[in-house]
């Protein structure tokens, strides 16, 4: 009976195939902990939700002290994620090694919790790869991390045959916010506007940001179209591209 | 050794753009819409210069829309179809018919990686067989995910325009991504600059404590309130501003842009 009732609750807590689930850290850039007051994190996160709301993601998650690591670990299995926050090579004591990962919120100007790659990938285990991972964050697009393949994303690029259905994008070394934001809003419009999520990134590069403030990675299938599975592709009077 | 680099390949490109075949189309202005006051170059011309004979058989423009641009400008987007209904080119225009972007799809992802000169002589070829202008000053040039970025930064009287200038995106084999020109329209300078030093001191002010600046304030057009939430979109003028970086207490990184004149902060931007 008990087992029942826990299976249940796990099949009503488990994401379904259609959700998205956005995060973003506000906390650690507000005025308390920079000095200025700061709306980039809540700016990136709406775009985001309304991007993916608009391709048919049921979009949950949460922006601020509601970003805490448990809500991010139980909301790891949905088929879209975003998350804008502090990232780095974090140390992973079970592999012994430095394997990237990103800060949850909080509440906390510093030394929020660390989400690992490892406690992601136990949490989708079972679960098909990702259909789109967009992780805001430092360090996260190197091949140190292991935040790709905890998605279910092989670190390669492939366009043509062959192509995985899924689509990771992060950024390598240090990632500014302006920047971030200038490069992330196109990548959300070449979307909407009907492309693929590789020749979405392809125009975001001509969007203008500091090179040296943004360096772009991506794995995955460069014509993937990450709508919701049940969603109508948006009506483009039959135009799309490639 | 990095201006004989700079200055060999403007050469080559030259060279090499000045031999392209006599079959290239030469760019034209043609009237692209009669009666709708609009001048600017047609996206089949710039077309027959982009794609093989074989890749332009059966393409097809669609109606021109008037759209505004990340940065807010009004902008006339004019775009080439394939049979299949696959974009294949977009063009966008300054409503003087000045160009702005140009955006090819599919550009294969190529093996190989250009050297920094080879890339900056392939973005000048392309540059000059657009029939565009020659930006000023040397390119940053970055790679990004398997293609090249070649980027001039936009200067007015020795001080930079962040995010304004001409950006050429290549593949592995140097074959043309897409292109961008920005130039955004730049407030009055204030009758006083302030000195850096007095900058330096008023962004101190302004920081939590343990954060610290490093480096002495430099002196940049940027965007106001770009970091506070200013509606994105509109043709904002760029001001004149001392940016000053630092590192918050955790190491983070931030820099603040002060008005070059007043000290009031403009924007913030930070690394997560």
């Amino acid at each position: 009976m008990v087992g029942a009732v826990l299976l249940a609750a796990a099949i009503t807590l488990a994401p379904p195939a259609e959700s998205a689930t956005v995060f973003a850290n506000r906390t650690a850039f507000a005025e308390a902990c920079t000095g200025t007051a700061n709306t980039l994190p809540d700016r990136l996160a709406r775009q985001a939700r309304s991007a993916l709301a608009a391709l048919g993601w049921e979009v949950g998650g949460a922006v601020g002290p509601g970003f805490t690591r448990r809500a991010m670990v139980a909301g790891a299995a949905s088929a879209a994620f975003y998350v804008h926050s502090h990232g780095d090579l974090y140390w992973d004591s079970k592999s012994g090694s430095r394997a990237g990962g990103f800060r949850a919120d909080g509440g906390l100007c510093l030394g929020a919790p660390i989400v690992l790659p490892s406690e992601i990938a136990a949490m989708r285990r079972g679960t098909p790869a990702a259909s789109l991972v967009y992780i805001s964050s430092c360090h996260n697009g190197e091949r140190a991390s292991r935040l790709p393949a905890a998605f279910g994303i092989a670190q390669r690029k492939v366009q043509g045959s062959g192509e995985p259905d899924s689509f990771y994008v992060s950024y390598i070394g240090t990632a500014w916010q302006g920047a971030a934001l200038r490069f992330e809003r196109a990548f959300w419009r070449a979307l909407l506007d009907g492309a693929t999520t590789g020749a979405a990134f392809d125009r975001a590069l001509l969007v203008a940001y500091d090179p040296e403030h943004l360096t772009p990675e991506w794995w995955g299938g460069y014509g993937h179209l990450p709508h919701a599975p049940s969603a109508e592709l948006p009506d483009l009077g039959g135009q799309r591209y490639v | 050794m990095y201006k004989v680099c700079w200055a060999l390949s403007l050469l080559v490109a030259l060279v090499a753009a000045c031999s392209t075949p006599g079959t290239a189309i030469a760019p034209s202005r043609a009237p692209l819409a009669e009666g709708a006051g609009l001048n600017m170059r047609p996206i089949t011309t710039i077309a027959a210069q982009l794609l093989s004979p074989l890749e332009l058989r059966g393409l097809v423009t669609r109606p021109f829309t008037v759209v505004r641009s990340e940065s807010g400008e009004q902008r006339v987007r004019q775009v080439l179809v394939g049979v299949s209904g696959v974009e294949v080119l977009r063009v966008e225009s300054a409503l003087d018919g000045s160009l702005r972007l140009i955006a090819t799809s599919g550009v294969a992802l190529e093996g190989g990686a250009l050297s920094e000169s080879a890339a900056i002589a392939r973005a000048i070829r392309h540059l000059v067989r657009l029939g565009l202008e020659m930006p000023g000053g040397g390119p940053v040039v970055q790679s990004a995910a398997g293609r090249t970025l070649v980027i001039w930064t936009r200067e007015v009287r020795g001080v930079p325009v962040l995010n304004d200038g001409t950006r050429v995106v290549l593949n592995g084999v140097g074959a043309l991504v897409g292109l961008a020109i920005e130039e955004s329209p730049l407030a009055a300078p204030p009758a006083r600059i302030a000195r850096g030093d007095a900058a330096l001191r008023a962004a101190v002010a302004l920081l939590p404590s343990g954060a610290l600046v490093d480096g002495s304030p430099e002196l940049a057009w940027v965007l106001p309130s770009d970091g506070t939430g200013e509606a994105s979109g509109q043709r904002t003028p760029r001001r004149l501003a001392w940016c000053v970086g630092g590192a918050l207490r955790d190491g983070a990184a931030f820099e603040l842009q002060l008005d070059a004149g007043s000290l009031v902060l403009l924007g913030w931007d930070g690394a997560p």
